[in-house]
């Protein structure tokens, strides 16, 4: 499950109660950050590497946090293609090979590509790796809507690349048939990679498309309403699947006059949701009186299993 | 030499000539194709080095040192001493 939403509005806590919820129904849990402000690790007490590392809470079932390293994600992408460089590549070459990864590593997509890259890994290795589920917390909306949609654009794209080596190698091998050359051994390595990496997306695009849910967070207020209806729309238009809408920080009733003025304007943003996404089950979770802490966690997903999470 | 062996060579010097003449005018016409599409692809690839988005450009990376000989070789090809991109030169 993919829990998405407008920054700040409490993704990453109900990302980790949403874990706990998992675990303490039996499951065995993987939650994993893609949210770079690090947020995770301030909540739950734990600096999550590239690893899983285990959280534990006095009440409820132990589960596991992993957080995606861009940056260190692309490290790896480019030294590996590196490495491979030098194997195959002129040495007089080779100078302008690195050049080129570099530029690429300090390209402001790469970071992205690479985030989503080790997200499909690790969505794709989780069964094996023996997660029931996997929570992600991702990073805010408008991020997300592109790393979703994203696979299913580039493997086509990639299999467009690949046709076009395809249609090459034919050219060529009827060039060297022509000439009774032999053909080379080897298969092409260039169309091997595009296959390779194709397929990946393929089954990156497939289990978001038939695996996962969105549960989209909220808070009452105007631009975050705004903004999930408008994500609700955009992710069932790339396919997805979505869960609830989680309303979070819901003031409770008092008779405090600014209590009360505050819990108006929030029915009516509650209203508001239920109109704009009826089919949508909503989850209201309370605002705390203090600072969300790890010891919160247990009675958020308490709310939220109760929800049939 | 036998009349058959005579003619068995002239029928081999005519396919000869044939091959160089006509399979050999085709084959450099494919080649030339070959070429091309191979350029095709190298430009779809480092579509970033000239400008425009390209949504895998993390993973055309993975393919392109078999490709960075050709690339090299198709930018002083066509006149440019260097790439400004850093995608080569």
């Amino acid at each position: 499950m993919l829990v998405g939403g407008k920054g700040g509005v409490g993704k990453t806590t109900v990302a980790a109660a949403l874990a706990a919820a998992s675990a303490a129904s039996g499951r065995r849990t993987l939650l994993v950050s893609t949210d770079p402000a690090h947020s995770v690790a301030d909540l739950v007490g734990v600096v999550p590497g590239p690893e899983p590392v285990p959280v534990t809470t006095d009440a409820g079932a132990p589960w596991s946090v992993l957080e995606i390293d861009a940056e260190q994600a692309a490290r790896d992408h480019v030294d590996r293609i590196a490495a491979q460089a030098a194997d195959v590549v002129p040495a007089a070459v080779l100078p302008a090979v690195r050049r080129h990864l570099d530029a690429a590593l300090a390209s402001p997509g790469t970071q992205e590509s690479a985030l989503l890259d080790r997200l499909g890994d690790v969505l794709l290795a989780a069964q094996g790796d023996g997660w029931d589920r996997v929570v992600v917390d991702t990073a805010p909306t408008g991020h997300t809507l592109r790393l979703l949609a994203l696979p299913d654009l580039m493997s086509g794209w990639v299999q467009g690349l690949l046709n076009q080596r395809e249609r090459f190698l034919r050219t060529e091998a009827l060039a060297r048939g022509l000439a009774r050359e032999q053909a080379p051994d080897a298969p092409d390595p260039v169309a091997a990679r595009l296959r390779e990496r194709r397929d990946v997306l393929a089954a990156v695009r497939d289990l978001l498309r038939d695996r996962a849910v969105v549960h989209l967070v909220t808070v009452p207020e105007r631009l975050p309403v705004v903004e999930t209806v408008r994500a609700a729309v955009a992710l069932r238009q790339a396919g997805l699947r979505l869960g609830v809408v989680v309303v979070n920080r819901v003031f409770p009733a008092g008779d405090d006059p600014f209590l009360q003025a505050r819990g108006r304007q929030q029915a009516q943003w509650l209203d508001r949701v239920a109109a704009d996404l009826p089919d949508l089950p909503r989850v209201v979770l309370p605002h705390l009186a203090e600072d969300v802490a790890l010891a919160d966690l247990p009675r958020l997903s308490a709310v939220l299993r109760d929800a049939g999470l | 030499m036998t009349v058959f062996a005579r003619l068995r060579r002239g029928w081999r010097s005519l396919e000869a000539a044939h091959d160089a003449v006509l399979l050999g005018r085709w084959r450099r016409d494919l080649l030339r194709t070959a070429r091309r599409q191979e350029e095709e692809l190298v430009s779809l690839l480092l579509l970033e080095a000239l400008g425009a988005q390209s949504p895998v450009s993390y993973y055309a990376l993975e393919v392109y040192p078999w490709l960075a000989t050709r690339t090299h070789e198709l930018h002083r090809a066509r006149g440019i001493d260097r790439l400004d991109s850093g995608a080569c030169c």
